[in-house]
Order: structure tokens, then C-alpha cells, then sequence
């Protein structure tokens, strides 16, 4: 019997190539028309998010009024700055405190979500009542509360007296130690409704086979709560502590409008910060800075978050 | 219509419109851009008097205005005419156009007629950058003239009697002294006080760097604060306190109130008829050392008009400027200071037989604190204004002393300086 020539066996073998042949002198075509898709993505990325933060940085190098002609280098002299100012401090102190608001928020909003999840009497009117002071304006709550919160008129305090509870009425905005507290109630009345529909969202959207299981191998409705329902929703937990963290980063408009970050900065933030060097002393350098420098911990922020979603997928 | 009917139609609409152009190539359009109720009469009368000028005005609110400045500044786009605070002319000093000799040059104007302090907000490094208009009184108190007579006080010159006042006035059931001190300015105008009484004269020796912020009068007169909060002098949560707080001063269930003479407005006009409780009455700031010292008002002016010195007509920019000296708020020189109260008791608001008595008090209040002593309310940096209404609020809620605070605010101060 013979075997195949050795040509042939020799061609067998032989590496075999996984790739297409290449022609030699031609370069692989380009797909122009994939880069124009991208076009405008990348025009509104380089207008309204590269050129800012180039600006920005730029403008972080130099003194400058926002009106002068003159531009004054200066160097990282503002960012030198940054650790010697009491604001600074405070402002991630008070962030700090705002993010603990939001950790309380987002329980409270669980746990509500977790009671309106089951079909109970006026629970749509409940989540719409609780959803309310979310879509109202921050300006119109931050108002209504310093209203509320005034010492000498504001309805809490009329109310505690009325209760017979004077000796708990307190100078809620004005007490260095309360203030940033009052604020964070403010924080938490305002976000529970943002934070009920997310967690409501994610309970209708787990799969119930798994808690009936549970229930038919005994659970009791706490272990299901604690063993089914809450590991579920790690991711919801996840994304919503992180935008917690960016809005106490961020706040602004309700401390700015009821406490103008006071007293003695004991509610200032970073955002106040800059608007208060901006536009109140025309430090647009300093001010860029420090909207830099909350841009950098944002940054840090997010990328932290990425690899706690990454470790879960991993997990 | 015929091929030619609609070209010779065509034609002769261009025609048109070319000489549309040429008409209004002339005329000139002076944008004035402020915040308030703005002063369109006056507008109004400028413009049927010089019918080839067009005055446009765009009021924004007070918290826009600075923001919306700088950035027409920028683009090279700033309104004609700005309407500002004195307080905010040296952040725009190099985009306006000096008024000195604009005056000079015109018969017709005289800043002698003007109430000399209050012209002396718009001048920045010798040079007069705006006309200011609405000319107040600082630094001093509204208290409640039913309110003292039915409670029996007498109205208190100094601490001991301010004291006594607030007291019965607590013990009536009635706010004492009322502040706004959750606004930096009122606790600025506060502490300007303060200095003025412990410390006389040292404040504009320190805002000039002569002597630093932590000078002992000074750091005394921080110290102060904490003092008359301590005596219950303020209001419960005075530090927290925002313009609601006077509420209860208008409707009859406060004493006193910080507040300038510009609430004349509301305490005898935009209120009276609305319910106010009381008549109110302006006082002098007590002599907070018992020492018999004098009380040295605080002069300001509401705002000023300047012009942008890069407009392309500020020739005609001076005309409307002149026109505002001489019909706006009539306040802003003395030949027509009388006239306008007298237009005031004229007004079909005031009702109560008291109020010609309590307008002649206040205008007897006024007129005697332009001849007194005085300091202008005018910090030329915003950043030592903030630094010592933080100051202020630090000491008065106790959590930090007037030292410590006095030296962040010398910090502050002398970086300003650097600058």
C-alpha cells in the first residue's frame, strides 16, 4: 500500500496559517464612512467636554478677573492653595456628611420600596407622594425649608412648642453644629423619591421564582429580605451610592440658598466654593482650580466604582 | 404679473430697503442693562426729546447681573450703560470710561450739588466711574414707635439701655433687635459698627493694609459679637436668619430691625396700606462701649451708572448718562432730595396722618447723618467682606474665637493686597 507522496506529507505538516493572505504593497482599507459616523460625537465631546476642561486647566495656571485683559501666570500657586483653605476642608467634611444623608436616604428608601413592592392599599398614591418633592425645583425646597426651619416663626418649632416640646426647639440653620444636619434632612426628604422608584424598578424587575423558592424551603421574611432581596439589588445599591457620592460632591443650590454655606462655612461645599471665588470675588483662577480639583475626585469616584461593578462581575 | 412687472417690483422693494438703511444708519440704539425696577419715565422723556436716540433697558435680577456683565465684557459685547453696585465698580475699572472730565466739560453739571459721601462710592483710584443714585444711611435701626410706647421704653443710646430694651422686649413676647445675619452683608453692616465703636477709624486703616486685622480694637470689636448674642440682645437664631425674619417686625411683633435707610420704602411707602402694625422710625446704632462715643453712619449708595468705555456711541451714551442725573432717582443730588419726599407725601398710599410726621423723621435722620461723621460702606475687596462676615458668624456662634478669626481674615486680607 502506498502512502501519500511526501510532498504531501510534508505540506501536512506544515504551520497552516489562521489569517487572510496578505498582499504585499497594499495597505488594509479603511472604513472612512465608520469615522464620519463618529464625527459628531466626537465635534460635541471636543466642544462641550475636551475644550472646557482644556480651558479650565488652563485658566487654573493664571490670576484673572473674568473681565481684564490681563492674564497673569501664576503657575500651580493656586493649587498650592487648595490645603491651606478652611473651605476646602470643610467643603469635603460637609460632603462627607451629605453622603451619610445619603446612605440614610437610600435605607429608608428600601425598606420602602420593599413595603410598596407588595400590593397594599394606596401604595401608587404613596409612591407619588413620596416622588413629589423630587421633581421639585431645589429652589422652590430650599425656601419652603428655610421656612420651616425658622426659630422664632418656622413651623417646626411652632409645632414642638405646641407640643409641649419647646425645650427640643432649636435655631435649626444658625447652630454651627445643627445646620449641616438640617440640611441633610432637606438632602433626604428631597431624594427619597428618586431613590424609592430606583430600588421599586429593580424589585419588579428580579425575578420572583427565586423568593418563592426560598419561601417554600421555609425562609422567613426577613432571611428573604436578607438572602434574596438585597444581594439582588447590589448592583441598584452600587450605581445609586456612587450618584450619592457625585451629588455630595456637588451640592449647591439647597446649602447656597439656605445657609449661603454658613455659618462659618459649617455647610459650605466645593461647588459654593467656586461660585463664591468666581463670581462674588472675580477669582476665576482659584476658582478653576478647585472646580479641577472636585473634577479629580469625581474622576477617582467613578473609576472606584468601575472596579467594585468589575470585582462583582468577577465574583 | 409680467416677467418685468415683477422684476421692476423686485427692484424698487431693494430700493426701498436700501433707503430703510440709509434712514436708520443715524440713529443710534444706547443699551442699558441693570437690575430693579429700571427708570423707563425717564427713558421715555429722553427719547421724545431726542427722538434719533433709542434707549433700550434690560433689568435682570441682582444675582444674574454680574455673571451676565462679565460675560458681554468678554465677548466684547458689554451693554452701553451698566447699572452697578459701587462695590462691584473696581472689578470692572478697566472696562469703564472715567466721568471726570465729562463733567468738567459740561456747564450744566456740578458734583458740588451732590451728597459728597455718597459720590465718593463711585470713585475708584481717584477716578469717578459711575453716578450713584439712591444715597443711604447704614449702620442704623427701624425700631417700632407703638410698640416702645406701649411697652413704656425709651428709644437706647447705649449698650446697657439696649440691652434693657431687648429684655423687656423678650419679655413681652416680642422679637429684640432683628438681623437678617444669615446674609453676609447685614452681618457686615453689623460689624462695621463694631469696629466703629471699638476700634474708631482702624477699619479703613485696615482695609488700606496700614495695620493688620488683628489689631485689638479690632479683634475686640469681632469679639462684641459674641457678646450681644450671648445677652440676647438679636433675635433667636440670628446667624440663620434670612429676610423673612423682618416679617414679624412689620406686622408689630418685633422691636427694632437692622436695616438701612433704603427700607424706607417698604416702612413707609410699599407696606403702609398693607397691613403694617406700627410706625417705625429710624434710631442711631447704640454706643456699644458705654463710653459716650458718637455713632458714625455708614454711607452707600444703592448703585451706579456707569458706561462701558469700548461702546461705540458713548457720545450719545453721556447724553442718556445726563438725562439719568437729572430725571432718575431723584435722590442722587441735593437741588431735587427735598422734592422727591415731598413727591413721597403726595403719594395716595400714605394714609395715616402719622405718616408726614414719620417721612419728616426720616428725612430729618437722613439729612443729619450726611453731616455727621461717617465711613463709606463700600469694602473695595469682596473677598475681605466675605472673609469678615464669616468672621462674624464664626465668633457669634461660637466656634471660633475673634482671634482665630481675625487672623484668617488678616490672611485673607493681605493675599488680597499681594494681588
Amino acid at each position: 500500500m502506498s502512502g501519500p507522496p511526501d510532498a504531501v506529507l510534508a505540506q501536512d505538516n506544515m504551520p497552516v496559517s489562521t489569517t487572510a493572505p496578505v498582499r504585499l504593497g497594499r495597505r488594509p482599507r479603511v472604513n472612512w464612512g465608520a469615522y464620519l459616523f463618529l464625527l459628531p460625537a466626537f465635534v460635541l465631546f471636543a466642544v462641550f467636554v475636551a475644550y472646557p476642561i482644556g480651558f479650565n486647566t488652563y485658566l487654573s495656571l493664571h490670576n484673572w478677573n473674568g473681565v481684564s485683559d490681563v492674564w497673569e501666570w501664576v503657575g500651580l500657586e493656586h493649587f498650592g492653595r487648595l490645603p491651606e483653605e478652611r473651605t476646602i476642608r470643610l467643603s469635603l467634611r460637609n460632603s462627607g456628611f451629605f453622603f451619610a444623608g445619603h446612605l440614610v436616604n437610600m435605607a429608608i428608601a428600601l425598606l420602602l420600596a420593599v413595603l410598596l413592592d407588595n400590593p397594599i392599599p394606596g401604595r401608587n398614591l404613596a409612591r407619588t407622594l413620596i416622588f413629589v418633592p423630587f421633581v421639585v425645583a431645589g429652589s422652590i425646597v430650599a425656601v419652603t425649608w428655610q421656612t420651616i426651619y425658622d426659630p422664632n416663626t418656622g413651623a417646626l418649632n411652632n409645632t414642638l412648642r405646641r407640643l409641649g416640646l419647646e425645650v427640643l426647639a432649636q435655631t435649626w440653620l444658625a447652630n454651627p453644629r445643627l445646620a449641616i444636619w438640617s440640611l441633610v434632612v432637606v438632602g433626604i426628604w428631597a431624594g427619597l423619591g428618586f431613590n424609592l422608584v430606583v430600588y421599586l424598578a429593580s424589585l419588579q424587575a428580579a425575578d420572583p421564582s427565586l423568593k418563592d423558592a426560598a419561601r417554600i424551603d421555609g425562609a422567613s421574611p426577613g432571611q428573604v429580605f436578607r438572602f434574596i432581596t438585597f444581594p439582588l439589588l447590589r448592583n441598584t445599591h452600587l450605581v445609586l451610592m456612587m450618584l450619592g457620592i457625585i451629588a455630595a460632591v456637588q451640592t449647591f443650590e439647597v446649602p447656597f440658598i439656605m445657609t449661603e454655606g454658613g455659618p462659618y462655612g459649617a455647610t459650605t461645599t466645593l461647588a459654593i466654593d467656586v461660585y463664591k471665588n468666581v463670581f462674588n470675588f472675580g477669582e476665576f483662577g482659584y476658582g478653576a482650580a478647585v472646580s479641577l480639583f472636585t473634577m479629580v475626585i469625581l474622576v477617582l469616584l467613578i473609576l472606584l466604582q468601575r472596579l467594585l461593578l468589575r470585582e462583582q462581575r468577577i465574583d | 404679473m409680467t416677467r418685468a412687472s415683477i422684476v421692476r417690483f423686485l427692484t424698487g422693494a431693494a430700493i426701498a430697503l436700501c433707503g430703510c438703511g440709509v434712514l436708520y444708519a443715524d440713529e443710534v440704539t444706547i443699551e442699558v442693562v441693570g437690575w430693579g425696577s429700571g427708570q423707563a419715565v425717564v427713558y421715555e422723556t429722553f427719547m421724545e426729546e431726542n427722538p434719533d436716540i433709542t434707549v433700550t433697558e434690560q433689568m435682570l435680577p441682582f444675582g444674574d447681573l454680574i455673571v451676565f456683565l462679565k460675560t458681554r465684557f468678554l465677548a466684547g459685547e458689554a451693554p452701553d450703560i451698566v447699572q452697578l453696585q459701587p462695590g462691584n465698580l473696581i472689578e470692572f475699572k478697566d472696562s469703564l470710561l472715567p466721568l471726570d472730565d465729562l463733567i468738567a466739560s459740561d456747564p450744566e453739571l456740578d458734583l458740588g450739588k451732590f451728597v459728597q459721601p455718597v459720590l465718593g462710592t463711585t470713585i475708584v483710584d481717584g477716578v469717578l466711574l459711575g453716578i450713584p443714585q439712591h444715597p443711604m444711611v447704614s449702620g442704623m435701626i427701624w425700631y417700632n414707635q407703638d410698640v416702645f410706647d406701649r411697652l413704656g421704653l425709651e428709644v437706647p443710646t447705649d449698650y446697657d439701655e439696649l440691652k434693657q430694651v431687648a429684655q423687656a422686649c423678650r419679655d413681652a413676647g416680642l422679637l429684640p433687635l432683628i438681623v437678617n445675619a444669615g446674609d453676609a452683608w447685614n452681618r457686615l453692616i453689623v460689624t462695621e459698627q463694631l469696629f466703629a465703636y471699638f476700634a474708631p477709624g482702624k477699619m479703613a486703616q485696615a482695609v488700606a493694609g496700614e495695620i493688620p486685622w488683628t489689631d485689638p480694637d479690632l479683634v475686640a470689636g469681632m469679639a462684641f459679637w459674641k457678646t450681644m448674642v450671648d445677652d440676647g440682645v438679636f433675635q433667636d437664631g440670628v446667624m440663620g436668619a434670612d429676610w423673612q425674619t423682618f416679617t414679624p417686625f412689620d406686622e408689630g411683633n418685633g422691636c427694632m430691625a437692622v436695616q438701612g435707610s433704603w427700607a424706607k420704602g417698604g416702612r413707609l411707602i410699599g407696606i403702609r396700606g398693607e397691613g403694617v402694625m406700627g410706625v417705625s422710625l429710624p434710631m442711631q446704632f447704640p454706643d456699644l462701649t458705654n463710653s459716650g462715643a458718637a455713632w458714625m453712619p455708614a454711607i452707600s449708595s444703592g448703585h451706579a451708572f456707569a458706561i462701558n468705555k469700548d461702546s461705540p456711541n458713548i457720545e450719545a451714551a453721556w447724553e442718556v448718562m445726563k438725562q439719568i442725573i437729572r430725571l432718575g432717582d431723584p435722590l442722587a443730588n441735593y437741588p431735587v432730595l427735598i422734592p422727591v419726599y415731598e413727591s413721597d407725601m403726595e403719594s395716595p398710599v400714605l394714609t395715616r396722618a402719622t405718616d408726614a410726621e414719620q417721612l419728616a423723621a426720616v428725612r430729618e435722620f437722613e439729612l443729619g447723618a450726611w453731616e455727621m461723621p461717617y465711613f463709606l460702606d463700600d469694602w473695595l475687596y469682596a473677598e475681605v467682606r466675605d472673609a469678615i462676615a464669616e468672621a462674624a458668624s464664626g465668633v457669634a456662634t461660637g466656634q471660633v474665637s475673634a482671634e482665630v478669626a481675625m487672623r484668617e481674615v488678616n490672611r485673607i486680607a493681605q493675599r488680597v493686597l499681594r494681588r
